[in-house]
């Protein structure tokens, strides 16, 4: 009897600590086709985000830089002698890459559910600053999810605006809102 | 199938196009692992992904020419819509219209050439194909004119130009060009060359017509341009009294376009003519003192009145009375129209019917006023029945080497009695132009697909001013090419075809030609009024005024006699009526699955054709409804379905058109003047089976409910139950009230709103045996009665029935998880992904509107890229329905905000309301007073949907006006 | 009433260790039958749940069938074990000692079955959750005015009492089989027994609390089937729609739960030689129990067409009950009445109480009465709602009748399984009962103590 208690209580303990410490962590960043660094772009060189994804202020969707925007600044910047080797063979290999006519296929990062209609423009509008969405991504190489961009985490910021204006911002809580 | 689907280049082009739109869902994949997301090379600067970009076309499905708003999304076309700038479909468009996506997007779409391999088409070469046709049409063409004979169907724009041009390059007579519209009104054509000498269909003006008889045209539905004519005749429709405009219908079945009607004259088949005779007797008969009747027309006068009554009922068989009751309205409401003949009149006699009706608008003054000559433009009219048949004779002569078929489908087309399958079998080469196989291309050597409309240049002038443009509205999908392309490249390359066919793309030609127009037209820029043309849909100039027409006072009177006397009817012989049905046409859009899944307004059937009785005949044969019945016709016999229908004479069968049923039951008989006779006898007997007859009925009967009211001038106000008492107070919506007001005496049943609803809102088709179990998924249904009960009197009503958005809807209070809930909008809103699937709010909903997903739906390749990205795909297990297209709302919403102002009224259209050529349907605020909705709802025939269940719909519907005799 | 039996303790308690004895070749058979239906029904809810409820003949309207019937049904029949076991009790009604324990095995193992059956028709089985309240990063809550929810909250209520109601009730004779048991048996019973040593203190506890129990549960007998009734009252359907529904629905619960129990008992006294201790007269106790609720249900018929038929000729109530007495499922509509209503009149003449299997039969056919009753219910009003057009009939499909079948080898796999675990008779209620009646004058506790120490 006791023993079987005693398993089972150590049996939960294990478990729940377990979920709690590992349970929802983020995927980490994944390996995309060529090691594009938002660190340099956005970082170091402060190229501002609406500068590549174009239509985050315009559209719903914030919108994958074409090769033709990419070619735009490469077709001048070819090399980097002044860092190491290394990262001057990578760039020497990436100009080359854009060359081609085919498109990089970049592997997804931040993705919302099919039924969730999400709308950049109506955040950028908001004043939602990019990261408090994307994190800090001009600290990052490799972007990496940051966000659970689960329902839970998109309705804390939605229930805290709600209570700043609750007449005008009623909607921001209504199931239609954002699911469609 | 020679196409396949899943070819990889071509769907990978498709793929960039939607990559684009990387954060947008488009379909409702499941969490895929790892996505990749493809940028443009190139970024099309027009295209915001996420963002709808609209291009103007036109609608080819029909000769009308309705003008088209393509909205794509991502480079991809998503829905059609009318072009409100068109004068010809002012912003709606037809179920065909509408369905007419489907088309591009349709699986079974060739994708490249094929060519004939033994009994299989297999794929070949652009290069190849073309060489091929080449080679023939040269060897055909060095042994003599008339060896290379082209079937199309009517171009009449550069198309058509191009087309005769290519045919005289290939050494071609002008008659070897044969234009084949199934559905061609010749009769009427005939009639107006003999009595007025100009061989043309006069334009109806409808909305100048006090009354409109219509002898089996069913111009609700295929007749002419159904878009127009059916706002015509709304515009004097949804009042009482005297200013409402009045509708009779003749003809031995009561067709869709029958049930707006006010009157219906159970003439029996082939007794429209008779019909006709006797009002012109009457109309001018001196006592019915008609004001401006030509003297030539006063002459036949006393022939008229020779003719007595009695031979009359007889040959129409109908009482005499009814006849001079209708003559007395004509002459009472002028100007009306007389309407006619339509496929289900055009008997052996079509051609006097058309005189008839002629010398009656004549007589009663509507010629010039309702009825105009002068605006067909008669640039390229459809061949006579006489010279089809022509081709087919020497096709089976084998005089002919190379047939070319232009979007005309002879075999899915044209009566099976004609033997067209034979005759194109004595052809060498049958090279067809058509997208997706068809019962020609079964039989073609080689197919040439040509782009879908959505996909090529072109243009068409269905009317005089009117000249509608298409341009691609996106990349073509396969690997087409355009069918005037194909002609002009080959047409180039015979011997002497440059000096005929002089130009290098055809696209550049179209261009060339409006240019050509813009500076005809005086244009300063040119250049500019052609893109401002193009981007309009089109140059659109006043209607020309009517021409004015001399009277042939010979043919007149020859056109004056009562029709042949109707032979004996053998035993078990019935009298045949082939009608068209506004979903299945011509036939030759019958495979798109949105016109198959959607159930016929008037029979609730779907996905099969069938055979209409009327009770009494049903009974007399022993059959029931489902039974199969044997239908001897003039190609042997069909085996149909049963279903027993109040609406047709007993001594009649009705099978609807746009079927192999149909044209196999068919004659070959063509009348005097040329024209096609559809009328016949069938003997019918039953087959001893059961067939598959799904229906969406339940019972066509309202058992003593008075759910579908209808008001008269007498009492023009619906009585509305007491509502008073509440336990509980009405919901509040701040904002907005959203809401429909539906006018039940505009609303003809077209079902343009179904489909374009299935467009909008991805609903998926689920085939006939989902059909059978009642697991049919339109969150829009055409809601038919035939009356209060069984055996009781014909009183069609019809009820478009979506989701009500009731104020206290019964669905969301026992829904566990809050899945469906009340917005503050008065919206019932449902959540796909919350719900579980307890079906306990459809069990509840009084409307049974909500629909369930009875299991997973596949939108077939390249199907889903018509998915609209705004609107999630539902899973399996999910209860849905109708939302007020809650996307169009929230896009209005949104770019109201955007320009910080309120919403406009009638800026935000449902699909449904938007295609609506009655503009029956009307979508706004009810709690603005100033909307229109909100002044339709509080009229006095406005009533709600069961409303004494204290539900309070959002929908208000406004009774249909019934007018009875005395009014007349 | 008719004296009670006397058998010897020792032959009871040999009775009872012969029923946990080595199971005979019928009980196998019964076993292995009961364990394919099962299977059949598993096999059945893995398709519907790969393949959705396409594999069955729900459409609309008509969107529940056979499986919420079922849930129905199965509810009912949970029913009497309290009924008996506890409203008895405190109507101190003494012919319900040898049955009740049945009676109680019968009702969890009952709620057990029906709680099955929401889950089988979800469109989503794997989200049943969702109707349970709990706290998610969603903020998401349930629909406290859903009936669905009521349910789920009535019937896992009923489920917990009844389980506790009747461990507490066998904890002595737990302990006296785990005295009577060795090995792993007697580990079980251990543990069943709680602890048990029948101590004067434990016994004066144990009737206390037996007794509270037995009022805690009582209204629970009413509830129950009320809220699982409001599925249907608070709805807006013809047919669904009535305030009769509560108490009505109780009265076929209760006819239904009876005529379950006697239709076990009967077979088991039999298959396991208790005629001395289930004796003709508890069965005539219960067969008068059957007519008295078989009466009250017919009274419920009545009053629904008496309410309906008044009505004008377009009122949809109306039509609804014309529909379901001439209409398509018609001959459904009239088994059900001659299985509830008239068939138990039967039971008025003693011959028939007495005789054990005319019993049965009777019993058996008012349980396929009470299965129509909710299956005509459900489906008319739903096939035949107001709107004319939208009217369709339905049929189930196999898989809803390999459910349905299936559901009833679970409900008897499980009391098979119950019956070597639980002595299907209270040894201590039964001795109490002996002694009670031998010393008249004494209260039921000294009773017991007196039987205890004996």
């Amino acid at each position: 009897m006791k023993i079987l208690a005693l398993g089972a209580t150590l049996a939960l303990g294990i478990g729940g600590g377990a979920f709690a410490l590992f349970g929802d962590r983020l995927p980490p960043a994944p390996v995309q086709p060529i090691p594009f660094s938002h660190r340099v772009h956005a970082g170091a060189l402060r190229i501002g985000c609406t500068a590549c994804h174009a239509y985050a202020e315009r559209g719903p969707v914030a919108g994958i830089p074409s090769m033709a925007r990419c070619r735009g600044c490469h077709r001048f910047v070819k090399e980097d002698p002044e860092h190491r080797p290394a990262v001057d063979a990578e760039l020497k290999r990436a100009v080359e890459r854009l060359r081609q006519d085919a498109p990089i296929e970049w592997v997804r990062v931040h993705r919302v559910p099919d039924h969730v209609g999400f709308h950049h423009a109506r955040h950028v509008g908001a004043g939602v600053a990019c990261r408090e969405c994307h994190g800090a991504v001009e600290e990052m190489d490799a972007v990496r999810q940051v966000a659970s961009l689960d329902m839970g985490w998109c309705l804390e910021c939605h229930r805290r605006e709600q209570a700043e204006r609750p007449v005008e911002r009623a909607r921001l809580t209504d199931c239609w809102t954002c699911h469609k | 199938m020679a196409s396949d689907p899943h070819d990889l280049p071509l769907n990978r082009r498709a793929f960039l196009k939607l990559a684009g739109a990387a954060g947008v869902a488009a379909g409702c994949s499941p969490r895929a692992a790892t996505q990749k997301v493809i940028p443009y090379v190139v970024p099309p600067e027009d295209i915001v992904p996420g963002t709808p970009l609209y291009y103007r076309t036109t609608c080819r499905e029909c000769p009308a020419g309705c003008g088209v708003t393509a909205r794509t999304r991502e480079g991809r076309a998503v829905k059609l819509e009318g072009n409100p700038e068109d004068p010809v479909g002012r912003g709606a468009l037809c179920a065909r219209g509408q369905a007419a996506l489907q088309a591009l997007y349709h699986p079974d779409r060739f994708i490249g050439p094929v060519r004939r391999r033994g009994a299989t088409l297999a794929a070949c070469g652009w290069e190849e194909a073309q060489e091929a046709l080449l080679a023939a049409i040269a060897a055909a063409r060095a042994r003599g004119p008339g060896r290379v004979r082209l079937l199309t169907r009517p171009e009449p724009g550069t198309a058509g130009e191009l087309q005769r041009a290519f045919m005289r390059a290939a050494g071609a007579r002008p008659a070897d060009r044969v234009v084949l519209e199934p559905l061609d009104p010749a009769p009427l054509r005939q009639a107006a060359r003999a009595l007025f000498g100009r061989a043309e269909v006069p334009a109806y003006d409808l909305a100048a017509a006090r009354s409109v008889v219509a002898f089996g045209a069913d111009f609700l539905e295929t007749w002419l341009s159904p878009v127009e004519l059916t706002r015509g005749l709304s515009t004097g429709r949804g009042r009482t009294g005297e200013a409402r405009t009045r509708l009779t219908w003749v003809g031995p079945r009561l067709a869709l376009t029958g049930v707006s009607s006010d009157r219906w004259l159970r003439a029996r088949a082939g007794g429209e003519p008779a019909v006709a005779l006797g009002l012109l007797r009457e109309v001018l008969d001196p006592r019915a003192a008609v004001a401006g009747v030509p003297a030539d027309l006063r002459a036949l006068q006393p022939r008229l009145a020779a003719v007595a009554p009695a031979e009359i009922e007889a040959a129409a068989g109908i009482p005499y009375a009814a006849i001079a009751a209708l003559a007395h309205e004509l002459t009472r409401r002028r100007p009306s129209a007389l309407l006619g003949p339509g496929p289900a009149s055009q008997g052996p006699d079509a051609t006097r019917l058309a005189a008839l009706l002629l010398l009656l608008d004549l007589a009663l003054g509507n010629v010039g006023r309702t009825v105009r000559f002068g605006a067909d433009p008669g640039l390229d009219p459809p061949s006579s029945a006489a010279e089809v048949d022509g081709l087919l004779a020497s096709l089976s002569a084998g005089e002919v080497d190379v047939l070319l078929v232009h979007h005309a489908d002879p075999l899915g087309t044209l009566p099976a009695a004609l033997r067209a399958a034979e005759a194109l079998g004595q052809v060498p080469l049958v090279a067809s132009f058509a997208t997706r196989p068809d019962a020609t291309t079964a039989r073609a050597h080689l197919v040439l697909p040509d782009h879908h409309a959505l996909e090529s240049f072109g243009d068409v002038s269905p009317r005089r001013g009117v000249v509608a443009l298409s341009q691609p509205v996106m990349t073509p999908l396969h690997g087409t090419r355009p069918a005037s392309q194909v002609l002009l490249d080959v047409g180039r390359r015979l011997p002497g075809g440059e000096a005929e066919v002089p130009w290098t793309d055809f696209g550049a030609l179209v261009r060339q030609r409006d240019l050509e127009r813009a500076q005809r037209a005086g244009a300063s820029d040119a250049a500019t009024a052609s893109r401002d043309a193009f981007q309009r849909g089109g140059r659109y100039e006043a209607a020309p005024a009517p021409a004015p027409v001399a009277l042939a006072p010979d043919a007149a009177s020859a056109a004056v006699a009562l029709p042949r006397a109707a032979a004996a009817r053998a035993a078990g012989e019935l009298d045949l009526v082939l009608f068209p049905t506004v979903l299945r046409g011509d036939g030759r859009s019958a495979d798109l699955p949105w016109l198959r899944e959607i159930p016929d307004a008037l029979s609730t059937v779907s996905w099969t054709a069938w055979a209409e009785l009327s009770p009494a005949t049903a009974a007399r044969l022993g059959v029931a409804a489902g039974d199969l019945l044997a239908l001897d016709g003039a190609a042997g016999r069909v085996e149909l379905p049963a279903y027993v229908y109040p609406g047709l004479r007993d001594d009649a069968v009705a099978v609807p058109l746009g079927g192999a049923e149909a044209l196999a039951l068919a004659p070959a008989a063509r009348d005097p003047s040329g024209g096609r006779v559809l009328a016949s006898r069938v003997r019918v007997a039953r087959a001893g089976r059961r067939g598959r007859l799904p229906v969406l009925e339940g019972s066509p009967y309202q058992h003593g409910q008075e759910i579908v009211p209808a008001v008269t001038a007498a009492a023009p106000s619906v009585p509305r139950p007491d509502l008073s008492a509440r336990m509980y107070p009405e919901p509040r919506h701040p904002e907005h009230r959203w809401a429909l007001a539906i006018d039940l005496d505009r609303c003809t049943g077209c079902e343009a709103c179904v489909v374009a609803c299935f467009a909008e809102n991805n609903v998926p088709v689920m085939g006939p045996e989902a059909a059978d179990q009642g697991r049919y998924m339109g969150w829009l249904r055409i809601e038919r009665y035939l009356g209060e009960e069984p055996g009781g009197e014909l009183d069609v009503r019809l009820l478009p029935m979506m989701c009500q958005q009731c104020s206290s809807a019964p669905c969301e209070p026992v829904c566990p998880v809050y899945a469906t809930y009340h917005t503050a909008e008065g919206l019932s809103a449902q959540v796909y992904n919350r719900c579980v699937g307890t079906r306990y709010c459809s069990n509840n909903c009084p409307y049974k509107v909500r629909t369930f997903n009875w299991r997973d739906v596949r939108f077939e390749r390249p199907l889903d890229m018509q998915l609209n990205p705004d609107v999630t795909v539902r899973a399996r297990g999910v209860m849905e329905k109708c939302t007020f297209c809650v996307q169009r709302i929230r896009y209005g919403e949104g770019q109201a905000r955007a320009e910080g102002r309120p919403v406009v009224d009638g800026e935000i259209v449902p699909a449904c309301a938007q295609t609506c050529a009655a503009e029956a349907i009307v979508f706004g605020d009810a709690n603005d007073p100033a909307s229109r909705v909100a002044r339709l709802a509080t009229g006095p025939r406005g009533f709600r949907a069961l409303e004494e269940l204290g539900t309070g719909p959002a929908v208000t519907y406004l009774a249909r006006v019934r007018a009875p005799e005395d009014e007349s | 009433m008719s004296p009670n039996p006397r058998p010897s303790p020792t032959r009871l308690e040999r009775a009872v260790l012969a029923m946990h004895g080595r199971p005979g070749p019928g009980y196998l058979l019964l076993l292995a039958l009961c364990g394919g239906l099962v299977a059949w029904g598993a096999y059945a809810f893995y398709l519907l749940f790969t393949q959705g409820l396409q594999l069955t003949g729900l459409g609309r309207p008509v969107g529940w069938g056979n499986l919420i019937c079922n849930f129905v049904f199965w509810v009912g029949i949970a029913h009497c074990g309290t009924l008996i076991s506890a409203i008895l009790f405190l109507f101190r009604a003494r012919f319900r000692t040898a049955v009740y324990r049945v009676a109680e095995m019968m009702t969890v193992f009952a709620v057990m079955t029906a709680g099955l059956f929401p889950v089988f028709h979800l469109g989503r089985p794997w989200l049943a959750y969702w109707l349970m309240p709990y706290p998610n990063q969603r903020g998401l809550w349930i629909n406290f005015r859903s009936p669905l929810v009521w349910d789920v909250f009535a019937v896992s209520t009923y489920l917990t009492v009844s389980v506790v109601f009747l461990l507490v009730g066998a904890a002595p004779d737990a302990a006296a089989l785990r005295d009577a048991t060795t090995g792993l048996r007697r580990r079980l019973y251990a543990l069943l027994a709680f602890g048990w040593r029948g101590t004067d203190e434990q016994w004066r506890h144990y009737t206390r609390a037996y007794l509270f129990l037995a009022g805690f549960a009582t209204p629970l007998v009413v509830s129950v089937h009320s809220v699982v009734s409001w599925d249907f009252a608070v709805s807006l359907l013809p047919g669904w729609h009535s305030s009769l529904f509560p108490p009505y629905f109780v009265a076929g619960a209760i006819l239904s739960g009876v005529a379950m129990v006697i239709t076990i008992l009967v077979p088991l006294r039999r298959a396991f030689h208790l005629e001395d201790i289930i004796t003709p007269h508890h069965l005539d106790m219960l067969s008068r129990l059957v007519v008295l609720t078989s009466l009250i249900v017919g009274y419920a018929y009545l009053t629904e067409f008496g309410l309906a038929l008044p009505q004008p000729a377009s009122d949809p109530e109306r039509a609804t009950f014309l529909y379901r007495a001439t209409g398509h499922y018609a001959p459904f509509f009239w088994t059900m009445v001659t299985c509830n209503c008239v068939l138990p009149l039967l039971l008025l003449a003693r011959r028939v109480r007495r005789a054990a299997w005319a019993l049965v039969a009777v019993c058996v056919l008012i349980n396929v009465g009470m299965w129509l009753e909710r299956w005509v219910i459900i489906v008319t009003s739903l096939s035949h709602d107001r709107l004319p057009f939208a009217w369709r009939t339905y049929a189930p499909r196999w898989p809803e009748w390999a459910l349905t079948f299936g559901a009833l080898g679970w409900f008897f796999l499980l009391f098979l399984v119950g019956l070597k675990v639980l002595p299907p008779i209270s040894i201590a209620e039964m001795k109490e009962a002996q002694a009670h009646a031998a010393a008249p004058s004494g209260t039921g506790t000294l009773a017991v103590e007196v039987s205890h120490v004996a």
